[in-house]
């Protein structure tokens, strides 16, 4: 249960941009959702802001919590291959900003995100989340010697398959793992 | 790090699955601690003592997946709904591996009355009890298995009962046709029992080592020992078996269990032999 809640949240931090997006696309500011004498005398920008921060602080949330997922070890000599893929999931990303962009109304939003929430949730490889970044994250491909392909979360910067030596790894799912501090 | 991972059933291209990490189910075995027998179908093992059995990587019944270092990163995590089809528990312990055998009767599936601040009434599944003693264990660095029962090992490692060998029909029958042996009817070969059969596989060996000379004295050694117990032809140079106990006793010849005690000059019987030196 716990596993699936902490999943979910994943899912909604790497998909909730092309909702932001479409928020200050259509100039949806706070004082639209809750009309208030505070919220009407707020600048717009604000709003952004906010809306911009709360995947953040959720995306921070996320990083806390990974450390009650199960523990995996990358002993020495156990990596063949690893690949920066930092670059790889941008494009993917870039596609939410489009999408965004052309929605229009509501009712087209919560298919579209449905669709994309569920899928991202469905697919577990595309809860790389580009905050993750901001926090020092990096992302990797890593093959290992017996040749299993795993996307590694990583805030080391690793260029050489043997200084990957990390002993303790979190399990977000079976093909993904992030390295704990 | 010491990680648990699991068999299940009926999940023929990733049987194996992830369950714990950082755990240890058993307490760790010290192999200089523990007397260790090699295996052999009629010894009675002590309490303290465990089977081994040697060059374990090169025996057939070996698992090809324990060869290296087991990564965990390969295996998924156990889905809830596989819960029930674990068949065996693997607990990798620093460079050691314990093996569990899990049966339907590891399950617990009770009602439980537990006492906190109020008592309050816990239904109980998807729980499996953890024994104190594995079942196997796999010694990675002198390359040895030891277990304690290899009834409860033959699911674990498939091939294994083939160190358990009865006497086949055929051997059972040349045996009985042996000089030294009169059956007595209804005795027959097909009444012998399964512990007898196993011993007979083992005999059979002995018996063929044996020095003609020695295979004569074996009647009068017998004899000797356990008047009571057989009988013998009017002649007095062949046993008359009829019933499966004298059966036993004869083999228990020919492996010559019987002894005198030096001292007490006791006569005896060794139901479990261990050879020393």
């Amino acid at each position: 249960m716990g596993n699936i809640a902490f999943r979910l949240l994943l899912t909604f931090n790497a998909t909730s941009l092309l909702v932001i997006i479409f928020c200050i696309q259509n100039n949806f500011s706070v004082k639209y959702f809750y009309p208030h004498p505070v919220t009407m005398g707020m600048p717009d920008y604000l709003s952004y802001l906010a809306y911009t921060i709360a995947p953040v602080l959720l995306t921070w949330l996320s990083l806390a919590l990974s450390r009650f997922l199960g523990k995996d070890e990358f002993k020495e000599g156990e990596t063949e291959t690893i690949e920066h893929a930092n670059n790889s999931f941008l494009p993917s990303y870039l596609g939410y900003f489009f999408v965004a962009l052309s929605i229009s109304d509501w009712q087209a939003l919560i298919f579209v995100y449905g669709i994309l929430f569920v899928f991202t949730f469905l697919s577990q490889a595309l809860y790389f989340n580009p905050i993750f970044l901001l926090f020092g994250y990096e992302f990797y491909n890593v093959r290992t010697q017996s040749g299993t392909t795993i996307f590694l979360i990583s805030r080391e910067r690793y260029k050489k398959p043997s200084t990957v030596i990390i002993p303790v790894a979190r399990r977000i799912n079976d093909y993904t793992f992030i390295e704990s501090r | 790090m010491d990680q648990v991972l699991v068999r299940v059933k009926r999940l023929r291209k990733t049987p194996y699955k992830k369950l714990l990490s950082d755990t240890k189910l058993y307490q760790t075995l010290d192999p200089t601690a523990v007397s260790m027998v090699r295996y052999n179908p009629d010894h009675n093992l002590d309490e303290d003592a465990w089977f081994k059995i040697d060059k374990f990587s090169e025996q057939e019944f070996y698992i090809g997946e324990l060869n290296g270092d087991l990564d965990t990163k390969d295996c998924d995590d156990l889905s809830k709904g596989k819960f029930r089809d674990i068949s065996c528990l693997i607990s990798i312990q620093g460079k050691d591996i314990y093996f569990q055998k899990v049966t339907p009767s590891s399950f617990i599936t009770r009602k439980i009355i537990q006492f906190g601040e109020a008592a309050h009434l816990e239904e109980s599944a998807n729980r499996i009890i953890v024994k104190s003693v594995p079942d196997a264990v796999f010694i990675k660095g002198s390359d040895v298995l030891l277990f304690k029962d290899i009834s409860s090992v033959s699911s674990i490692f498939p091939g294994i009962d083939q160190l358990y060998k009865e006497a086949t029909e055929a051997e059972v029958k040349a045996f009985l046709n042996s000089e030294f042996i009169q059956l007595v009817k209804p005795y027959d070969h097909s009444s012998v029992s399964k512990p007898n059969r196993k011993r007979l596989a083992l005999v059979n060996d002995t018996l063929q080592a044996m020095p003609a000379a020695q295979r004569e004295n074996l009647v009068e050694y017998i004899k000797d020992y356990c008047k009571e117990a057989v009988t013998l032809t009017a002649d007095g140079e062949r046993f008359e078996l009829s019933t499966d106990q004298q059966l036993k006793f004869v083999l228990y010849g020919i492996e010559e269990r019987f002894y005198t005690t030096m001292h007490s000059q006791e006569k005896r019987l060794a139901n479990s032999v261990q050879a020393i030196g």
